[in-house]
């Protein structure tokens, strides 16, 4: 699951990180960081660790 | 996306301010002064003992880097290694980019030139910045020894502090500027033990990092300048060589916002107050060109010609034994015919640069892997000696090659000169992808002898291309051009008769340095033969390049890791299959395991890649993994999608549609192990880059037994029949 907030309103997005990303393109290859740090982000506001 | 709104002023603030920037709060880099102002080793008050560093009676430490940033992290390396030898406190270092100034500033790994590549940001840097932090480090120990009237041998430092150790005296840096001022600088300082490393060799957070997660930093397509127009140049549909016959500028001149027309190198520019305006402009402009001799270049025409030259004898580059002979001794013999195609670089952000030129002087803001050489460009056309020219290196949204080039320079600075003010001149996409420097296409024909037990007992290689220092005119055609034979000639492999040729074919399309260079195919070449004389021999790949290794310790080393951490010979699930590739790269040694599944449409997945670095010393280790895990994403885009073809001189790959790039969803799992051999630093920008593709498709032939002899993979040669 990926929360994207647009103009302050926040809207669950029923996808995968890697659906939702697949739009934007990462020329320096960060991708498995990006990966990581969404399921971080939303691991902490799941109030988890 | 973090919003940019509200930032401007920043930036423009942050250029004509030239903020200093604090550790951990850094959004940009200043420049530091005018080229030749640097080293204040007269300013009362400030301890300037080289051009690396000064430190102020507030203790502030200011580092000035001479590496662009380019997103490859020197920016935060090169302070830790001052830092680290001149026992710095971390929060009291500011860090500012160097200005073009070759004397002071030129990269010992490229002749002195102040022009970074060739992955030599660390490795050729690492023990002149020890020792410039060393020196500094010495003169406070002095400085301090004088004050206490103690022996030198009893005061050492904490950061930022020197200390006498037998009775608990402390003086901060900041308070011993003056006496150590007075100091000779030493020539030699003691440098520190390993064991001693505060910040080289540990994990730090990048300080570029959070300017570019809030938006903040400023690259050089984000440069503002007051009164500053905006361009964009007209460039002819064939890639190179075409000029510009005649052109009307009527109607482009008619479009609001639109300043001035201008014919220069490069092409036609429309110079307007916004890019917008510009873009409309040139869309409004009509531009006859004469195509030249690139006009009726085509990719086949290239592919026949080079299929015909590999038949013809080639500049022998090495040769051990007689492989004539070995190849004709009545053992197994296997021949192949490997070839890869053009590549463009692709940086996120295009090419850009910005300029204002006056009669007496000349300031260019340029995204540059190539500060000095944006100076001599920009005194070449504005006849301004180069100490008249200052270089505001920017960051760049990626590098990798592409930006060593300075025709991005030359269309700031000509436009700028024609209309007086300052003007940005801004690539579209379509201008990056399609007027390129491309990583050269070649064509390589490949043959072994196996002796009985399937042992290589000769080895041959032609590898036809366009060299890329042949082109520039720095190698003869005849001779060996040793940029497109890396990774071919240095063959680590206990091969006794051994020869490798090179015809040098240049179709009048222009080659260039692309992340890891010739290496990108000829690791591919050479690590896919071996692979396929092991099946030939009937032996697993992994422990068939081990035997022949013994001649290569820090390859074995990285091949046996990386295989170990890989699990290579263990069960995978069905459909799955590993492969696994080595090579020296730019003073570094790495070795890739890739797991891969491939579809009955031959689509191929790779799952997961395992990477194996002998880097020498690793400053920074996360940055090490970082280059790493990039350069698997740069090279699987290759691998999977990379194909710039022509078509009457014309690129035919425009955009991302054409010239795709990896996503997220197709970047595998992967793991990056660091091999501490003690050895002193290799590069890392560039060698993560080689083993990928002969990794991918060695695991591809594991899994569908079809040989991937062409790049890239094509899924119609891999679907089930």
């Amino acid at each position: 699951m990926v929360s994207v907030t647009v103009n302050g309103k926040t809207r669950q997005l029923d996808v995968a990180p890697d659906t939702a990303m697949a739009g934007h393109i990462c020329r320096c290859g960060t991708y498995q960081r990006i990966r990581a740090a969404i399921h971080r982000a939303a691991t902490l506001k799941r109030g988890g660790a | 996306m973090t919003t940019r709104s509200g930032t401007g002023i920043g930036r423009r603030t942050l250029l004509k301010g030239g903020l200093a920037m604090g550790a951990g709060l850094v959004v940009g880099f200043r420049v530091a002064g005018r080229a030749g102002d640097v080293a204040e080793a007269q300013t009362p008050g400030v301890l300037a003992p080289n051009q690396w560093l000064r430190i102020d009676r507030d203790g502030i430490v200011t580092i000035t880097n001479s590496v662009p940033e380019m997103g490859q992290g020197t920016s935060t390396t090169m302070p830790m290694i001052v830092a680290d030898e001149l026992d710095a406190e971390w929060e009291r270092i500011r860090v500012e980019q160097a200005p073009a100034n070759p004397k002071l500033y030129g990269n010992p790994g490229i002749g002195g030139q102040q022009l970074y590549g060739g992955s030599h940001g660390i490795r050729s840097h690492l023990q002149m910045w020890r020792k410039a932090g060393a020196a500094a480090r010495q003169m406070l120990r002095e400085a301090a020894a004088q004050e206490w009237g103690v022996p030198l041998s009893e005061v050492d430092t904490e950061p930022g502090a020197a200390v006498h150790r037998p009775t608990g005296r402390r003086l901060p840096y900041g308070q011993l500027v003056d006496r150590a001022q007075a100091l000779p600088v030493p020539a030699d300082p003691p440098l520190k033990t390993k064991d001693k490393f505060r910040y080289i060799g540990k994990d730090r957070p990048r300080l570029d990092v959070p300017s570019k997660v809030n938006g903040r930093a400023v690259y050089g397509s984000d440069v503002k300048v007051p009164g500053m127009l905006i361009a964009s140049i007209e460039r002819s549909p064939v890639v190179a060589r075409a000029t510009v016959k005649r052109f009307d500028a009527t109607a482009a001149k008619a479009v609001p916002g639109v300043k001035q027309v201008v014919q220069v190198t490069n092409g036609v520019a429309v110079v307007a107050d916004s890019f917008w305006a510009a873009q409309n402009g040139r869309k409004a402009l009509v531009v006859e060109w004469d195509d030249g001799p690139v006009g009726a270049v085509g990719s086949d025409a290239i592919a026949r010609e080079y299929e015909t030259l590999a038949g013809k004898p080639g500049v022998v580059a090495r040769n051990d034994g007689d492989v004539d002979r070995a190849l004709a001794g009545g053992g197994r013999t296997l021949e192949a015919v490997y070839r890869v195609p053009f590549l463009e670089h692709a940086c996120m952000e295009p090419m850009n640069a910005t300029a204002h030129v006056t009669r007496e002087e000349c300031t260019v803001w340029a995204p540059t892997q190539n500060p000095g050489g944006t100076q001599a460009v920009a005194a070449r056309i504005t006849g301004l000696p180069p100490e008249r020219v200052t270089v505001h290196t920017m960051f760049m949204g990626g590098g990798f090659g592409r930006r060593n080039e300075t025709d991005f320079v030359v269309d700031a600075v000509e436009v700028a000169k024609a209309v007086g003010v300052p003007v940005k001149t801004l690539w579209t996409r379509e201008d990056d992808l399609t007027h390129g420097f491309y990583r050269p296409t070649s064509y390589n024909v490949v043959r072994a002898a196996l002796d009985a037990q399937g042992q290589p007992v000769g080895w041959f290689t032609r590898a036809v291309g366009a060299g890329l220092l042949t082109q520039r005119g720095a190698v003869q055609p005849t001779q060996v051009d040793g940029s497109a034979l890396a990774a071919l000639r240095d063959l680590p492999y206990d091969i006794p008769n051994l020869r490798i040729e090179w015809v040098h074919r240049d179709m009048g399309v222009p080659v260039g340095f692309w992340r890891s260079v010739a290496s990108s195919q000829n690791a591919f070449v050479v690590e896919s033969f071996v692979d396929e004389l092991a099946h030939a021999a009937g032996k697993d790949p992994f422990e068939y390049r081990r035997a022949l290794l013994g001649k290569a310790p820090r390859h074995k080393g990285v091949l046996e890791l990386a295989a170990a951490r890989a699990g290579w010979g263990t069960p995978l699930p069905a459909g799955r299959a590993r492969g696994i590739a080595v090579c020296f790269s730019y003073g570094s040694y790495a070795a890739h395991v890739a797991e891969v599944s491939v579809d009955d449409a031959g689509a191929v997945t790779v799952h997961r890649v395992v990477a194996a670095i002998d880097c020498g010393l690793a400053v920074h280790p996360d940055q090490v993994r970082a280059q790493m895990e990039g350069g698997v994403v740069y090279a699987l885009t290759a691998v999977l999608h990379g194909d710039i073809t022509l078509d009457r001189g014309r690129v035919q790959q425009t955009n991302f549609h054409t010239y795709p790039m990896l996503r997220m969803a197709q970047t595998p799992r992967t793991e990056v192990h660091i091999l501490d051999s003690g050895e002193a630093p290799g590069g890392i920008g560039e060698p993560g880059v080689p083993t990928v593709a002969p990794a991918v498709c060695n695991a591809i032939f594991a899994a569908t037994g079809k040989r991937v002899r062409r790049l890239p993979i094509r899924t119609d040669e891999l679907k089930k029949a």
